[in-house]
């Protein structure tokens, strides 16, 4: 029995077996990340140990499929007992046992790769400093306490997973506990302010515009006033066309409509939801800020649907803190690869068992105040920072582009490279292709811009990476490629010699 | 005479293409255009002759590097690429009666209220209209354009993408036009001119204008002409056209370059007037003028105001447009195809015919020349190693091909390898050149490509790993095709055929592995992960697999003669998936956009090489050799 696993374990079939469902994979794999997303499609079909079928996916997808880890680790064991079982020491040999270890040592290389790698990022201005890199996926709940007499700021932070858990949240040096009461994967939040200031301008235009064409009879003068421009014929024409006239003419079309109360009020109505929808988009593009923008989205969504907004009355998210002046609306998780999540936490602090009362926490807002102990403390949720022992910081960008063209040529950050613990003090360059290792950290260039389109500050984005087993893929393949070449070389050699000498000329122990 | 024919045959081919090794001359008597289309220009980031330009410019608009005056009539004319850009250039009224732009697409055609079919007696071949006869139906095709442009890509309709061609076609005509000249302008020469002029005048105007103090009505005439050349200029600026101004100071690099239309802001500024500007001027009135003297003689100016510059900069120019005449593969094509033919007709009698293959032989060494000179020659133009884009891998993919053909005929001696050479390299010109048909094939690298070290070994190694997929794959194909439908394939044939592929998938093995993993290298150097499951590494890993698979079914004895060739016919598949099906899937890193023209090909060649492989399981008794032999 005992002889017949091994036998199977060790066999070429099963081999072949696995490198046929693993080009099967692949390719699945490959064609999954159309719908799923690069992220998703890796976590289900790659770094999994079954795939199966769930509602929503394509045709083409199999009930059950075995997964990257699955395949991976039996191609491990059946790499290794096949190696155990007929390893020779033979110089014919030595290609296959080389080929075959610097492989089991890639496979090997990329499982802990995708247990011990982290990435993260360092989003910087021109002259700003950090000694922290932030997480791109996950945040953490942060509190800080006032400055102590050494002028430096203390603080403790909790992890997601303690926060979606809802885990009590105690630290020694916090005379509170947090109690996590809601959490949400992703949400937006508005301030009331911003809403009141934005909804109000919307609310005016609208109306404005949806007053012109209050009447029949006005009708015709707009539909001469739009010939105008051409955006503005063209949204006429739609709605023309909407009430079933194809006249090319619309202020011909508009008096003869004027004319037909039958149809003068499907017209106007038709105007007034095209020509509101495009006042919205406007009102939206034209926000300054990334915080106008999004309030301004969502109100364009909710009074494009003809949803009523009572913006003296906004529900508040929670009685204390930032939440008091906030609109909160949760949202389903985002999956896709550009996605971004903004989770959301509302946390009661307890001293003592008694409630101080309970805050919103999201990585839109500013860090609150709780007062506890005669003490100042200030929570917020943030991205998940971590700590690095030097700072960096960000002395210049360079930004070029190919004349008259808007392809890249060349990202580079020159940084500051400060560690006052060994005593170094440099400046570094880093751009695509040429990144900065230290400290066991990897920090390659990702994005970059400008605060403003012209001028204004640079800013950069650098993408961290730790991890310890980068330098296995690179002994993996110097080992394969030193097999493969063996093997190669020594079938050509016996190949090119065969014609002139008989076979066993070849020597087999040299 | 049949032992020097093969020798001297190959060196007559060798001569056809020599000689067209030379620097385009032009006739007397005639407007340069030649000369004009050395001169150098930046275009799509990089420095280039203005025939390369017009070249890259007609392929993306009637798909095609000639005009034809009067496409499918008896007295139609062809204008090549740098007349035609002469005419756009600077008699634009000309130029928007020339049949340029094709369109196919019976919608298309109906949008733009066009005939579907030819009307001879208009001279309308019913596939290529020109400017004018589009005109008044543009900002409907605007319209339509824009529609479609907010369609996402994978959604788009056959009709979508004919109309989003037009529209890239269309703009890029516009763009053109305004390279020198507003299309409104009449006269240039002078009107540029009375703009230099204007300027001393204009800017007091302005000055005082500003200070609030009363204008002299001739001064505010001045203001006013050069408020109106702004206005013009600002236009132009707007469509982007390439840049034909160079720097004044010598030693700057193609940063320095400028447009028409800017350079027209810093005059009116106060800077000089551009040495270049001035010539485009006078060659456009010598032209208007037909005046082939005067003609030459501007650009003859130029070109001396230019040699500050750098010796690089002309010397640039000149070496592409002499490519461009050369068309080396083109003229590999025209030879692979000579060859082939050689060996097919060997096959018939191997033994009396012998002649016939070693002339295939010679003939394919020569054509390899050619198509290695024409890859070390764009290599030099661009400063890059061979494959920096889509185009180029498929020339390099034919290359290797053939090298490898030409390798297993010496060892075989059977015409095989000439077959595999010849139609491997015929094949993949044919590909590269519908592939050259969106435009530049040497355009610039963006920032994350910009390395040549990785390009010279990742891209070049995983390159020649298809290469050697694609010969096995072409091998078993041979293989199947000879057993099944002729009685050709004798035992002694299969055996051959079989180790070939053999050799070649150890070969292919070991090239796309390190291709592989040196590209997982280079992602390591760049964005920090060895590995990230892109779609193109994907491929790469899937021919990886695949070609494994292979070797283990055969060193197990899983798979016998039949089974291994249709595994190898297997690789051909993956291998194009892998080349092309991964780009079209619009995801990841390497998507150079969605192809769909080429997805319909790629569909039909996935099904021919099915069909391939359900031969190759054909039980031996529906084999047609296998009669033979019993």
């Amino acid at each position: 029995m005992n002889n017949r696993i091994w036998k199977f374990l060790t066999s070429l079939k099963v081999t072949v077996v696995l490198l046929l469902l693993s080009t099967l994979l692949v390719f699945l794999g490959t064609l999954a990340q159309v719908n799923e997303g690069l992220w998703e499609a890796q976590e289900r079909w790659f770094k999994s140990f079954w795939v199966l079928r769930k509602a929503g996916d394509l045709w083409w997808v199999p009930p059950v499929f075995p997964g990257g880890y699955t395949i991976g680790f039996s191609m491990l064991i059946n790499l290794v007992a096949a190696h155990i079982n007929r390893f020779q020491m033979t110089w014919k040999k030595v290609g296959i046992h080389l080929t075959h270890a610097g492989i089991i040592l890639l496979l090997v290389g990329q499982l802990a790769t995708d247990m011990l790698s982290r990435e993260s990022f360092v989003s910087f201005e021109e002259g700003q400093t950090r000694a922290y890199s932030e997480a791109h996926r996950s945040v953490e709940l942060v509190v800080t306490a006032e400055p102590g007499q050494d002028g430096r700021e203390r603080y403790v932070s909790f992890t997601e997973t303690a926060l979606r858990h809802k885990k009590p949240l105690q630290a020694p040096d916090v005379p509170f506990e947090l109690r996590v009461t809601e959490w949400g994967e992703n949400a937006e939040v508005h301030s009331h302010s911003t809403l009141k200031e934005i909804g109000t301008q919307m609310l005016t235009a609208v109306a404005t515009m949806k007053s012109k064409y209050g009447s029949a009879e006005a009708l015709p003068g707009e539909a001469e006033r739009a010939l105008e421009s051409g955006g503005r014929t063209a949204i006429w024409l739609e709605a023309l066309k909407s009430v079933g006239e194809t006249d090319k003419d619309i202020v011909a079309a508009a008096k003869r409509i004027a004319a037909d109360p039958a149809r003068e009020g499907a017209l106007r109505k038709a105007l007034q939801t095209r020509f509101s929808s495009q006042m919205l988009e406007a009102f939206v593009n034209r926000q300054p800020t990334m915080e106008k923008m999004q309030a301004a989205k969502y109100l364009a969504g909710e009074l494009g649907a003809d949803k009523a907004i009572a913006l003296d009355a906004l529900p508040t998210a929670t009685p204390q803190g930032a939440g008091q002046r906030t609109l909160l609306i949760p949202k389903p998780e985002a999956r896709g690869m550009d996605d971004r999540n903004f989770p959301y936490a509302k946390v009661e602090a307890l001293e003592q068992g008694k409630s101080l009362g309970t805050w919103l926490v999201s990585p839109w807002l500013v860090a609150q105040e709780i007062q506890a102990g005669g003490k100042t403390f200030r929570v917020a949720l943030r991205p998940e920072r971590y700590t690095q022992p030097f700072s960096l910081t960000l002395v210049k960008t360079t930004h070029e582009v190919y004349p008259g063209t808007q392809i890249p040529k060349n990202f580079q950050s020159r940084v500051l490279l400060e560690n006052t613990q060994k005593g170094e003090k440099r400046e570094v360059d880093i751009s695509m292709n040429n990144p900065l290792r230290y400290g066991g950290l990897t920090f390659y260039q990702h994005q970059m811009g400008r605060t403003e389109p012209t001028g204004g500050k640079g800013n950069s984005q650098l993408q961290v990476v730790r991890n310890p087993g980068w330098i296995t893929p690179y002994l993996g393949c110097i080992i394969v490629s030193l097999g493969m070449a063996w093997q190669f070389l020594y079938h050509l050699v016996g190949f090119i010699a065969k014609p002139r000498a008989p076979k066993n000329a070849i020597p087999s122990q040299v | 005479m049949k032992k020097k024919f093969p020798l001297l045959f190959a060196a007559a081919c060798l001569l056809w293409v020599l000689s067209s090794w030379r620097t385009p001359s032009d006739k007397k008597g005639e407007i340069p255009a030649n000369a004009f289309g050395r001169l150098p220009v930046i275009a799509n980031g990089r420095v280039q002759p203005l025939d390369s330009l017009a070249r890259n410019s007609l392929l993306q608009i009637r798909e095609k590097q000639t005009v034809a005056t009067a496409p499918g009539q008896s007295g139609s004319k062809t204008m090549s690429a740098a007349q035609w850009l002469l005419e756009v250039f600077f008699q634009q009224d000309m130029a928007d009666t020339r049949p340029v732009f094709r369109i196919v697409h019976t919608e298309v055609k109906g949008l733009l209220a066009l005939p579907l079919d030819p009307v001879p007696e208009k001279g309308m071949d019913g596939k290529h209209f020109s400017w004018n006869q589009m005109s008044p139906k543009l900002p409907d095709l605007m319209e339509e354009a824009r529609r479609a442009q907010g369609v996402k890509q994978e959604l788009h309709t056959p009709y979508d993408r004919a109309l989003l061609q037009l529209w890239n076609a269309v703009s890029l005509y516009r763009r053109l036009q305004c390279t020198v000249q507003a299309r409104e302008s009449k006269n240039w020469e002078r009107e540029f001119q009375e703009f230099i002029d204007a300027v001393p005048a204009g800017r007091e105007a302005a000055k005082n204008q500003q200070a609030g103090q009363p204008l002299d009505p001739k001064d505010t005439a001045a203001l006013e002409k050069l408020i109106s050349m702004l206005q013009r200029a600002s236009e132009q600026q707007s469509l982007t056209p390439p840049l034909i101004v160079p720097p004044t100071q010598p030693g700057t690099g193609p940063e320095g370059w400028t447009r028409t239309d800017e350079a027209l802001f810093r005059i009116a500024r106060g800077d000089t007037v551009p040495g270049s500007l001035r010539a485009y001027a006078s060659m456009g009135t010598a032209y208007r003028n037909a005046d082939p003297a005067a003609f030459g003689a501007a650009v003859e100016r130029y070109r001396e105001q230019l040699a500050p510059l750098g010796y690089s900069m002309l010397t640039k120019g000149e070496r592409e447009q002499v490519f461009n005449h050369l068309e080396p593969f083109y003229k590999a094509t025209v030879l692979y195809v000579l060859a082939g033919l050689c060996v097919l007709v060997f096959t018939l009698a191997p033994g009396r015919l012998e002649w016939l293959r070693e002339t295939g032989r010679l003939l394919t060494l020569t054509t390899l020349l050619v198509h290695s000179a024409g890859l070390v020659y764009r290599m030099v133009l661009e400063g890059r190693p061979p494959v920096t884009n889509l185009y180029s891998s498929a020339v390099f993919i034919g290359w290797g091909a053939c090298i490898l053909g030409l390798l297993l005929e010496r060892f075989w001696k059977n015409g095989i390898g000439i077959l595999v050479s010849s139609s491997a390299g015929f094949l993949t010109l044919i590909i590269a050149h519908n592939l050259a048909q969106s435009g530049d094939t040497m355009e610039m690298m963006r920032a994350v490509l910009d390395t040549n070290f990785w390009l010279a070994t990742h891209v070049v190694v995983v390159t020649l790993g298809y290469s050697a997929t694609f010969v096995a794959g072409l091998l078993a194909v041979l293989y199947v095709v000879l057993g099944v439908f002729t009685k050709s394939l004798n035992p002694d044939k299969a055996k051959s055929l079989v180790k070939m592929v053999y050799g070649i998938i150890c070969f292919a093995a070991l090239f796309s592995f390190i291709g592989t993993v040196l590209g997982g290298i280079w992602a390591d150097q760049s964005w920090g992960r060895f590995w990230g499951w892109d779609a193109k590494e994907n491929g790469a890993l899937m021919i990886v697999l695949w070609n494994a698979l292979f070797l283990h079914a055969r060193w197990g004895g899983l798979a016998r003669e039949r089974g291994l060739m249709a595994l190898a016919i297997g690789g051909n598949i993956i291998t194009a998936w892998s080349w092309f099906g991964v780009n079209m899937l619009g995801i990841g890193l390497h998507s150079y956009g969605f192809m769909s023209a080429a997805f319909t090909w790629l569909m039909l060649f996935v099904v021919s090489q099915l069909a391939l492989i359900g031969f190759a399981a054909l039980p031996k008794r529906f084999w047609r050799s296998n009669e033979a032999a019993a």
